[in-house]
């Protein structure tokens, strides 16, 4: 309940279970950008030919949980670079559009990405850090004009579906094993947000 | 330009009273701004006289808002300072000034500094800090409005209060800061609600005097959430499932952001409390829910809420009601009938009237009736739901027993049955029955009471008691009998009567023992009722309506009876206590009262003053007041009984008395009262005129001038002399008289020349002639230019009082006439007439010639027309 204190569920796997949550709900939220942004540029719904803008190793079995955090928090990383690249862009050639469903959307999704950033950023290990790759650049598609353009945001934002779905697929299945391993988990986080506060 | 003038007179005098950097005096501490106090605390401030100052600090004076401080709490430093030193009070808010100046005249200007001086309280830590985000359209609201409790003390300067929210993971922190006294919420807006993050949130306040920080909500953002209730919840009837309703609804937000669980409460459209369903059946993330154990045929109210599946979150307001229907099933009990029996005559009439089962479970269509009497008389009748009532004729002689049930769309109910038994096999009634009225908030209660009754056969057992309330009068233009009834246990002998008595109406209560017993040879069970103990009763009275109308039968000299009739019972609002009878004379208002009881419907008022007009009216009272009837006036009668008769009686043997006393006496007196009427004529013969001669021999004389009396009478042939009758036919000519005529007296003699007759020209009727009227005239021959040669004429006067007739009598015709009578006559005496008459008549010597009767009408003896010397009198009679 509201004005409940600091007990409770703000252990590791409290906090693993949040950030569960909250990336299935960025990856919804991202899927509805996408509809919306198709829908108002009238583009097909079926996805965009070409692989995702942002590549990090596969998330192979043999990755530890921590690992496959670390990598998908290096790819989140770079969408919501790539997001706000977006939206600077949009914002630059369509500012007219002050109020839309997707412009709210949007910066929800941006918000909403940060928080899932810093909340994936807390369940890293100490020293794995990754970084990822973003295969094409928008300055390769500049030639291509609006459209290029348009088909750039699309596959930005489809990257944006796929990294969050990976992301919330992964931490969904995370808080069954991390329960066995509380303590070190929960060291590693406890370190990793005093980083991060820095 | 005024604008500017003012700002420089304003700067002037703030230069003047506050000082300026230039003064001669300082403050410290000193402040740009205000400074503030902590109230309770000690102040001190030290003025300093500037290098080069003419005053010193015996010149130097505290003065805070304007009042000087007194010198106790100033203490000389040194030649050039002062200090004063203050307690802080809570209503310390003014300048605090140092004024140096000369005791003395002095062309020296003052020196003066201030400083403004706040008091007020360090802030107090709120404490109990709460938020909530509400939801919006379909996500959390970015506005996380926060609330606490600043504590009850004011801090009374200016204080800011801060709330912050720090996502911890992000190291984010956002902030709303403003002012305010004694703040207690405050929002704080996120840009998009950190769902499913660890935020912290605290309070920071902070003022002059000091800060402070409420405890810190390290929690999950979910938890500040508060989610809209279910959408769309629906309340559907489960057709075939009596006792079932199906609710369904939709999640109010999507689950990623808040998974929630549901919980319902429901109730009936009549009853306000609510049924909770147990928690645990709705705590899935579900969108319908089946409601079970609920009563067919009966409206439910349904409303749900929601909350975060853990119950991290705020719970959402409950949902709008929504109203469903159970299906129908058959009935699930009995009518309640119940029976009214009015005697008649040789019968009883029967009304039934019964209620519809409690549990109808559904709309009754239908009640199916059974009456079944003696000798195995059967009747069956099928009556539509609106008709709750039948009635019918039932025999003093004969039992019946009726039946009846309700039907609606699915079945059919148990049956109610009621014995009604022959009039001579009642059973006993209940004793000691009474009623009260409680005042119950917000309204009266009836309560009756009556004493227990037992059985007298074996095999009766008392089944309950029914109470029964019939409204008297009934209402004409109601067709539906306005009764009511209710059972009560047979254990218990006192109640409350739930039906809607309305004020000022009176009821008949009844209450009647219901047996029960077993018919051997039926079979079958009855229910009987004993005889009823009836009681009338108001459940609250008032004043009547209107006073009755009194009328007055009957009126005397110092009574009278009063008669009103009772008003109407529905309009006498209570039972009647008694008659006030305000009577007053007139318009005295002087009013006298007589108390009558109620039963009393005339009065006899006594003691009233004959002939006098009053004023009555009567007062109807009950217990809770009095209303007057109309004024009625009237007034006593100025005689008693028989006074009139009495009177009557002695006036009428009065006049009786007095006639035949007048009578009497006019009998015995009719001598005198005939000479006062009729006095007595003198006789003409015996006046001294007849014997007069003054000179001459009268015989010699008299053809000459001639003095003649005439008098005019009604004619009567009686008294004419036979050569009279002979010109009768002429007594209605004209006479003609154109000789001095005169009436009675002596005026005639002197009169002029004029018609003088007894008789008008153009009517000289009987009646006319009938009234006597007689002439005197005195005549002389030598009229008409005949002047006499001889002697001047002789005027001669009767001394008579009675009226003469003017006539003419001519000499010549006296002579010719032969000594016949003349139409002169005096009226006179019979007795002295008749001896004059035989001369007058036969020797003719003699000129008067008496009347032959008493009574004669004035008879004017028209003489023969060549003898005529009369002239038609055309101007009627002279006035008597």
């Amino acid at each position: 309940m509201a004005g409940r204190g600091t007990n409770g569920r703000h252990g590791l796997r409290g906090q693993a279970r949040r950030t569960a949550a909250l990336a299935l709900l960025v990856h919804e939220e991202c899927t509805q950008l996408l509809e919306l942004y198709r829908n108002s540029e009238s583009l097909p719904s079926s996805p965009v030919d070409g692989s995702y803008l942002v590549s990090i190793p596969p998330l192979v079995p043999q990755l530890s949980d921590a690992e496959k955090i670390s990598l998908l928090h290096a790819a989140l990383k770079e969408c919501l670079r790539l997001l706000e690249d977006v939206i600077t862009r949009q914002d630059a050639d369509f500012s007219d559009e002050e109020d839309s469903e997707y412009r709210r959307k949007r910066k929800t999704v941006r918000d909403r990405l940060g928080h899932l950033l810093a909340s994936t950023g807390q369940l890293l290990v100490d020293g794995q850090k990754f970084e990822a790759k973003v295969k094409e650049e928008l300055d390769g598609q500049a030639a291509s004009g609006s459209f290029g353009l348009k088909m750039w945001v699309v596959r930005v934002l489809q990257d944006l579906v796929h990294w969050t779905g990976q992301t919330s697929d992964t931490l969904r299945s995370l808080p069954a094993e991390m329960d066995k391993a509380p303590k070190t988990m929960s060291r590693r986080t406890r370190r990793g947000a005093g980083k991060i506060r820095k | 330009m005024d604008t500017s003038h003012h700002l420089l007179l304003l700067w002037m005098f703030l230069h003047y009273a506050v000082g300026s950097n230039s003064s001669c005096v300082k403050i410290i501490p000193d402040a740009n701004d205000n400074i503030s106090l902590e109230v309770g605390k000690i102040f001190t401030a030290t003025c300093h006289l500037v290098g080069g100052s003419v005053y010193t600090s015996d010149d130097i004076e505290w003065s805070l808002e304007n009042i000087s401080i007194a010198k106790q709490s100033i203490r000389k430093l040194n030649e050039t300072s002062v200090s004063v030193t203050i307690d802080v009070t809570s209503d310390m808010n003014g300048w605090l000034r140092c004024k140096a100046a000369k005791k003395t005249l002095s062309y020296v200007p003052p020196c003066i500094y201030g400083i403004s001086l706040r008091a007020g309280y360090p802030p107090l830590k709120p404490d109990k800090l709460s938020c909530i985000a509400v939801q919006e359209d379909k996500d959390i609201s970015p506005y996380l409005n926060c609330s606490w409790d600043p504590g009850s003390r004011n801090p009374l300067i200016k204080t800011t209060y801060t709330v912050y929210v720090q996502i911890p993971v992000s190291n984010m922190t956002y902030k709303a800061d403003f002012e305010q006294q004694l703040a207690s919420s405050h929002s704080v807006y996120l840009y998009t609600f950190p769902i499913h993050m660890a935020l912290t949130v605290w309070v920071e306040v902070k003022n002059a005097l000091g800060s402070e920080r409420s405890d810190k909500l390290l929690t999950d953002s979910s938890s500040f959430a508060k989610p809209n209730p279910p959408l769309n919840v629906k309340v559907l009837t489960e057709v075939n499932i009596p006792n079932c309703l199906m609710v369904t609804w939709k999640h109010p937000i999507d689950r990623t952001i808040l998974k929630l669980s549901y919980a319902i409460r429901y109730r009936k459209a009549a009853s306000n409390v609510w049924i909770k369903v147990p928690e645990s059946f709705t705590k899935d993330y579900i969108t319908s829910f089946r409601l079970q154990s609920l009563e067919p045929y009966t409206q439910y109210e349904v409303q749900m809420r929601c909350i975060e599946e853990n119950h991290s979150s705020h719970w959402s307001d409950w949902s709008t009601s929504v109203t469903g229907s159970t299906a129908e099933a058959k009935p699930a009990s009995a009518p309640d009938l119940w029976r009214i029996i009015q005697p008649t005559s040789n019968n009883r009439n029967v009304t039934l009237i019964w209620k519809p089962p409690v549990k109808a479970n559904g709309q009754i269509l239908l009640y199916y009736l059974n009456i079944s009497q003696d000798e195995g008389e059967f009747k069956r009748d099928e009556i539509k739901a609106d008709k709750l009532s039948y009635s019918v004729e039932l025999p003093t002689g004969k039992s019946a027993n009726i039946e009846i049930t309700a039907a609606n769309s699915v079945g059919v109910s148990p049956k109610a049955t009621l014995f009604i038994p022959r009039t001579d096999r009642e059973l006993a009634g209940v004793e000691n029955m009474s009623w009260s009225v409680r005042n119950e908030k917000p309204e009266l209660e009836m309560q009756v009471e009556w004493t227990a009754v037992l059985p007298t056969y074996p095999g009766l057992h008392l089944s309950e008691y029914l109470l029964e309330w019939v409204k008297i009068p009934q209402d004409g233009h109601q067709t539906e009998l306005q009764a009511g009834w209710q059972r009560v246990p047979y254990n218990v002998t006192k109640t409350t009567i739930n039906g809607d008595l309305k004020k000022f109406k009176r009821y008949n209560i009844s209450v009647y023992p219901v047996y029960k017993y077993h018919v051997r040879q039926t079979l079958q069970t009855h229910f009987q009722a004993g005889i009823p103990v009836t009681r009338p009763a108001y459940i609250q009275q008032g004043t009547p309506e209107y006073g009755p109308n009194v009328t007055v039968t009957k009126s005397k000299k110092n009574s009278a009876e009063l008669t009103w009739e009772e008003i109407p019972l529905d309009s006498q609002h209570g039972f009647i206590t008694d008659y006030i009878i305000f009577y007053a004379v007139g318009n005295t208002r002087q009013w006298k009262t007589v108390k009558v009881e109620p039963n009393v419907r005339s009065y006899v008022l006594t003691d009233l003053a004959s002939e006098t007009d009053y004023v009555v009216n009567v007062w109807v009272s009950t217990v809770a007041g009095s209303i007057p009837g109309m004024d009625y006036h009237f007034k006593t009668m100025k005689y008693g009984d028989g006074e009139v008769e009495v009177i009557v009686v002695v006036v009428c043997l009065s006049f009786l008395f007095l006639t035949v006393f007048i009578i009497m006496f006019c009998l015995r007196k009719r001598e005198v009262i005939k000479k006062l009427l009729w006095p007595q004529v003198p006789d003409p013969s015996d006046s001294s005129i007849a014997h007069w001669s003054p000179d001459f021999p009268i015989k010699a004389d008299m053809p000459k001038e001639d003095v003649s009396v005439v008098e005019v009478d009604v004619f009567d042939g009686k008294s004419l002399c036979e050569e009279d009758k002979a010109v009768l036919p002429l007594k209605k000519d004209k006479y003609l008289s154109e000789e001095h005529s005169s009436g009675i007296g002596g005026s005639s003699c002197m009169s002029s020349p004029r018609h003088s007759v007894s008789d008008s020209d153009e009517g000289d009727s009987g009646q006319t002639t009938a009234s006597t009227v007689q002439y005197s005239s005195v005549v002389a021959s030598g009229y008409k230019g005949q002047t006499p040669n001889h002697q001047p004429p002789v005027f001669a006067r009767s001394e008579s009082t009675q009226p003469l007739l003017d006539c003419e009598e001519h000499p010549d015709h006296l002579n010719d006439s032969g000594g016949h009578s003349r139409n002169s006559y005096f009226r006179r005496g019979r007795e002295l007439e008749q001896g004059v008459l035989g001369q007058d008549c036969d020797g003719g010597s003699l000129t008067f010639c008496p009347v032959q009767e008493e009574e004669t009408s004035p008879v004017v003896e028209d003489p023969p027309a060549s003898a005529l010397s009369y002239m038609p009198q055309q101007s009627g009679y002279r006035p008597q």
